[in-house]
C-alpha cells in the first residue's frame, strides 16, 4: 500500500511502508503514543519532495479540502506594479511583498487566489480587516467567503480569519485550505503565531506587509514560514504617483497646573533611583533592567510605577482632549481618524465630542456598523486606540491625528498610511505632545526615517 | 478561570507552587464591597482598593464577577441610539461647548421618541463597566477562596508543556476525564498502579517540541482531576524563558471545588433496555473499571462477573478491530453486540463472541454467553 500520510490535528502522520530515508529525516520523529511517525505540518511539500526523489509510492490523505475549484466572477485588473509583484510570487507560489499602505496589496492577493483557484484563508490582524478582506473578496468571488473570528464561524471556499482565531482553529481547519494569505505579515513570527504557519500543510503561501522587519530579528523566520521577499517597492517610488502626499503638523500642548506639579515630582524620583543606581537608557533594552529589577527591589518598583505614572499623564492630559476640539473646528466636514494610545483617552474623546470610538472592549457589533457608516460618510471622525493601526481602508480620510503612541517607527508610519491613499489634496497629519516632557523625544524618535 | 495576568506563584529553585489563599479574609472583603455596588465598574474599583496586592483583588473579582447576574440590555437599542447620536454630531458639527453637546442629545431624543436621560444613560450603556449589578451570586467566602485557589492552578497551566495526573480508577471519573481530553483535542497515555491510574496528557505536536500551545486546554482538565477524591498532578512549565517543575496533591493542597460529576447516562436506549433485561437476572455492573491496553484507557458499557460487555451502534470491520483486538489480546473477555441494520462485512470472521441483533439485543441471543458469568442478583 506504500507510504500512507494522513493528517493529524497540525501534523502529519505517516504510516504503511515508511522508508529508512525517510524515517531518518530531522523533522520526523516516532511517536510512541500512537506508534506512528509523525512531522509538523509545514513539513508536507518537503516530504512529498523527499517520496519522490526515492521514487516512493504515498497514498495521500492528508487533505479535507473546503471545496474545488475556486474562480473569480469577473477580472482583477492590476496596476503595473501589482502585476509584476504578481509575477514575481507566482515564479514560486511561496513568499513575501513588500508595498507601501495604501499601494493596493489586497488586490495582488486577490489575483493571486484567482490565479491558483484554490481554496485559500487569509490571515489578518483584527475584525475590522476581517470585514473590509470579506467585502473586496465577494465582489470577486461571490458566495464563496466566508468569516472566522469571535463567535462568527462561517467556512467557505475562502475564508477570512484573525491570527487570534487561526492560532486556535489551525488545528481543525488547516488541510481544508492549499494557499495561505498572511496580511500584515511582520506578525507572523511571534511565539504563537507562527504556529499557524507550522501547523498547515499549505504548499502556496503569500505574505503582504508594507515593513518586514521586526526590533526583535523574528523576520529571517518568515523565509521558511511563509517565504523569502520575493518582490519589493518602496513608498518614495510610488509617492504621489499612486499615494498621496503629506503635511506632519506638531501642535503642544502644555499640562495642567496640577498635572505639571505631579510630573515633576514624579520625575525626580524616577531620575533619583536611576542615579543612585547609575543606570542609563540608551536603548530599550537598557530600560528592561529597570523592568527585572523592579521584581526584586521595591525602590526599583517605585521608580517604574512613577514612570508609568508619568507616562500616562502626558498621554492622557485634558489638553489633548482640548486639542481635539480645535483641530475638529478646523476641518469641518474633512473625514478624520484620531489614535491614542490608551483606551481612557479615547472614551475621554469620544463622549466629549460624541465621535464615535473603535477600541477592542466594544461589541463587534457596534464596531463593524460604525466602520459602514465612516465609510459611506455618515459619520466624519472615528476615534480609536491601536485596533486600527492597521490596514483599515477608508480611501478618503484626509486627517490623522495622533494623540499618544510609542517610539515606534513602524506604528507612525502605519497610523499616517491610514490617509496616504491617493487622492488629489495633500493629506494632513497632526501629533498632539505635549510640551516639556518626554514625549518631545518620543515624538521625534518615531520619525526618524521617515520622510 | 482568571486571566494570566493575574496568576500568583512563588518560585523556589525549579519548583513553582501558586500563592494559594490560605484564609477567607480577602475573599469575604470583596464580597462585602459587592454588596454596595450598584454597577460592574463601582465593584471593579472597590475590590481593587481592598488589598495592595492587586492582582488578588482583581483575581477574586474576576471570579465572583462572572457569578453575577447583570441588568438586562436591549444591545440593539444601545447601537441604535449610540449611532444616532454620532450621526446627528457630525451633521451638525462636533459640539465643542457643554451647552452644544445637550442640543445633540435633546434632538436624538425627540427623533427616537425617548426621554433625554434615557438617550445619555442608554449611550453610556455600550461600556461593561455601566452595566448593573442585579443579583449576587450564592457564593460564600469559603466558596469563592476555594474556586480562587482552583482558578491559580488553571493559570499556572496555561503555560504547561504537559501535565501528569495520578488518580483512583473510577470509572465514572475517567470517562468524563477522558471525554474532556477528546473534547478539547488532547491526547493521553494511561498506565495501571495498582487501584490507581497515571495519565500523562499533551497534543499531537508535543511528539515533535515541546510547545505551551496546549496549556490552556490542559488548564481545563484541572477540576475533572482535583474533583477526585485522590489525586495527584505534576507539571512543566514555561515562565518567561525558563521552565519550572509544579507538583500538587490532594494532601497538600488547600480545599478546592469539588465538581460534581454525575452517574453516567445511559449512551442510548438500547443500553438501558439492556441493562433492564440482564440485571433482572443477574449482577451487572454498569460503568466497571477501565481497562488500560497499551496506553489507552478502554472503559466498556457493562461487566457481568469477569465478562466485559460492550454495545455497539455505528461499526466497520477495522474499527471493531481496532478496538477490540487489544483488549482480547489483553485476556480479557468480552462479548460485542453489534447491530445487524449497521454490519457491513463478514462480522463473524472478526473474531469471537460477536453477537449480532436486530433492533435491539434480546436476552434469548445472549444468554449463552453470558451463563458462565451470571451470578443470581439475589
Amino acid at each position: 500500500m506504500g507510504l500512507v500520510i494522513t493528517w493529524d490535528r497540525g501534523t502529519i502522520l505517516l504510516e504503511g511502508e515508511v522508508p529508512n530515508e525517510i524515517k531518518t529525516l530531522s523533522f520526523i520523529k516516532f511517536d510512541s503514543r500512537v506508534g506512528k511517525y509523525r512531522a509538523l505540518a509545514i513539513y508536507y511539500p518537503r516530504l512529498l519532495a523527499v517520496a519522490k526523489s526515492l521514487g516512493q509510492e504515498v497514498e495521500d490523505r492528508v487533505w479535507g479540502l473546503q471545496c474545488g475549484e475556486v474562480r473569480p466572477a469577473s477580472e482583477v485588473k492590476l496596476r503595473a506594479y501589482q502585476e509584476e509583484a504578481l509575477r514575481a510570487w507566482m515564479r514560486t507560489k511561496r513568499g513575501v511583498v513588500v508595498m507601501p499602505t495604501g499601494s493596493g496589496k489586497t488586490h495582488v492577493a486577490i489575483a493571486a487566489i484567482a490565479q491558483l483557484k484554490e481554496p485559500a484563508l487569509v490571515v489578518v490582524p483584527t475584525v475590522e480587516l476581517v470585514q473590509q478582506w470579506h467585502a473586496k473578496l465577494r465582489h470577486y468571488f461571490p458566495g464563496r467567503v466566508g468569516v472566522w473570528y469571535g463567535e462568527e464561524k462561517r467556512e467557505s471556499c475562502i475564508t477570512v480569519i484573525t491570527y487570534d482565531s487561526a492560532y486556535t482553529a489551525v488545528e481543525a481547519i488547516g488541510n481544508r485550505y492549499k494557499l495561505l494569505v498572511f496580511d500584515e505579515v511582520h506578525h507572523l513570527p511571534s511565539q504563537s503565531y507562527r504556529q499557524i504557519a507550522e501547523l498547515s500543510p499549505a504548499p502556496h503561501r503569500l505574505g503582504l506587509t508594507a515593513t518586514p522587519e521586526r526590533a526583535d530579528g523574528l523576520h529571517v523566520d518568515l523565509d521558511w514560514l511563509v517565504g523569502p521577499v520575493v518582490y519589493r517597492i518602496t513608498a518614495s517610488e510610488i509617492r504621489g504617483v499612486w499615494t498621496a502626499d503629506y503635511e506632519i503638523e506638531i501642535i503642544k500642548v502644555r499640562l495642567r497646573e496640577n498635572e505639571a506639579k505631579l510630573y515633576k515630582e514624579l520625575e525626580a524620583k524616577y531620575l533619583a533611583y536611576l542615579r543612585k543606581k547609575g543606570l542609563k537608557f540608551r536603548s530599550p533594552s537598557d530600560f528592561q533592567k529597570l523592568v527585572i529589577l523592579s521584581g526584586r527591589d521595591p525602590r526599583a518598583k517605585e521608580a517604574l510605577d512613577a514612570w508609568h505614572e508619568m507616562r500616562r499623564l502626558v498621554l492622557e492630559t485634558e489638553a489633548k482632549v482640548d486639542a481635539v476640539g480645535e483641530i475638529l473646528s478646523r476641518h469641518r466636514g474633512s473625514k478624520i481618524l484620531i489614535f491614542t494610545e490608551y483606551t481612557s483617552l479615547a472614551r475621554s474623546v469620544s463622549e466629549r465630542y460624541l465621535i464615535p470610538l473603535i477600541t477592542h472592549d466594544m461589541s463587534p457589533y457596534e464596531r463593524e456598523q460604525i466602520m459602514a457608516m465612516f465609510r459611506r460618510g455618515e459619520v466624519k471622525a472615528i476615534v480609536t486606540g491601536k485596533v486600527l493601526d492597521e490596514g483599515v481602508d477608508v480611501p478618503d480620510v484626509d486627517v490623522v491625528v495622533i494623540l499618544g503612541g510609542t517610539s515606534s517607527a513602524r506604528q507612525f508610519i502605519q497610523r499616517m498610511g491610514r490617509a496616504l491613499r491617493l487622492k488629489p489634496h495633500k493629506a494632513k497629519i497632526y501629533e498632539v505632545v505635549t510640551a516639556s516632557t518626554r514625549e518631545v523625544h518620543t515624538a521625534r524618535r518615531r520619525k526618524k526615517g521617515v520622510s | 478561570m482568571i486571566p494570566i495576568d493575574y496568576l500568583r506563584v512563588a518560585k523556589r529553585g525549579r519548583e513553582v507552587k501558586p500563592k494559594y489563599l490560605r484564609d477567607e479574609r480577602a475573599a469575604a472583603e470583596v464580597i462585602q464591597v459587592a454588596k454596595s455596588a450598584k454597577t460592574v465598574g463601582q465593584f471593579r474599583k472597590a475590590a481593587e482598593a481592598t488589598s495592595p496586592d492587586k492582582k488578588l483583588s482583581r483575581g477574586l473579582a474576576h471570579l465572583l464577577e462572572r457569578h453575577m447576574e447583570l441588568e438586562k440590555l436591549d444591545a440593539k437599542l444601545v447601537a441604535r441610539v449610540r449611532m444616532e447620536v454620532f450621526k446627528t454630531a457630525s451633521q451638525r458639527g462636533y459640539p465643542l461647548t457643554p451647552e452644544e453637546r445637550e442640543e445633540i442629545f435633546r434632538l436624538v431624543a425627540s427623533r427616537l421618541g425617548l426621554g433625554v436621560d434615557e438617550v445619555k444613560k442608554l449611550f453610556l450603556k455600550a461600556y461593561e463597566e455601566n452595566r448593573e449589578i442585579v443579583k449576587l451570586p450564592d457564593i460564600g467566602p469559603d466558596d469563592l477562596t476555594r474556586l480562587y485557589n482552583l482558578a491559580l492552578i488553571q493559570a499556572l497551566l496555561f503555560k504547561s508543556l504537559y501535565i501528569k495526573a495520578k488518580l483512583p480508577n473510577s470509572p465514572t471519573h475517567i470517562k468524563s476525564l477522558i471525554r474532556a481530553v477528546k473534547g478539547y483535542r488532547l491526547m493521553y497515555i494511561a498506565e495501571a498502579r495498582g487501584q490507581f491510574l497515571e495519565f500523562t496528557f499533551d497534543g499531537p505536536v508535543s511528539a515533535l517540541r515541546q510547545t505551551e500551545r496546549y496549556g490552556t486546554r490542559l488548564a481545563k482538565l484541572v477540576p475533572y482531576i482535583t474533583s477526585a477524591d485522590q489525586w495527584e498532578i505534576e507539571a512543566e512549565v514555561k515562565i518567561g524563558e525558563r521552565k519550572y517543575h509544579f507538583k500538587e496533591s490532594w494532601k497538600s493542597a488547600p480545599p478546592l471545588p469539588k465538581t460534581p460529576i454525575g452517574a453516567e447516562e445511559f449512551d442510548s436506549s438500547i443500553e438501558q433496555e439492556f441493562y433492564r433485561q440482564v440485571s433482572r437476572l443477574c449482577k451487572v455492573e454498569r460503568e466497571p473499571e477501565a481497562i488500560v491496553v497499551d496506553g489507552r484507557i478502554y472503559i466498556p458499557d457493562f461487566k457481568i462477573g469477569d465478562l466485559y460487555v460492550e454495545i455497539v451502534g455505528f461499526w466497520t470491520p477495522d474499527y471493531l478491530k481496532r478496538k477490540y483486538e487489544k483488549v482480547v489480546k489483553a485476556g480479557k473477555p468480552i462479548l460485542v453486540l453489534v447491530a445487524e441494520e449497521l454490519a457491513m462485512a463478514t462480522w463473524k470472521e472478526l473474531m469471537p463472541n460477536v453477537v449480532i441483533f436486530k433492533g435491539r439485543p434480546r436476552l434469548s441471543d445472549v444468554y449463552k454467553y453470558i451463563k458462565p458469568y451470571c451470578f443470581a442478583r439475589r
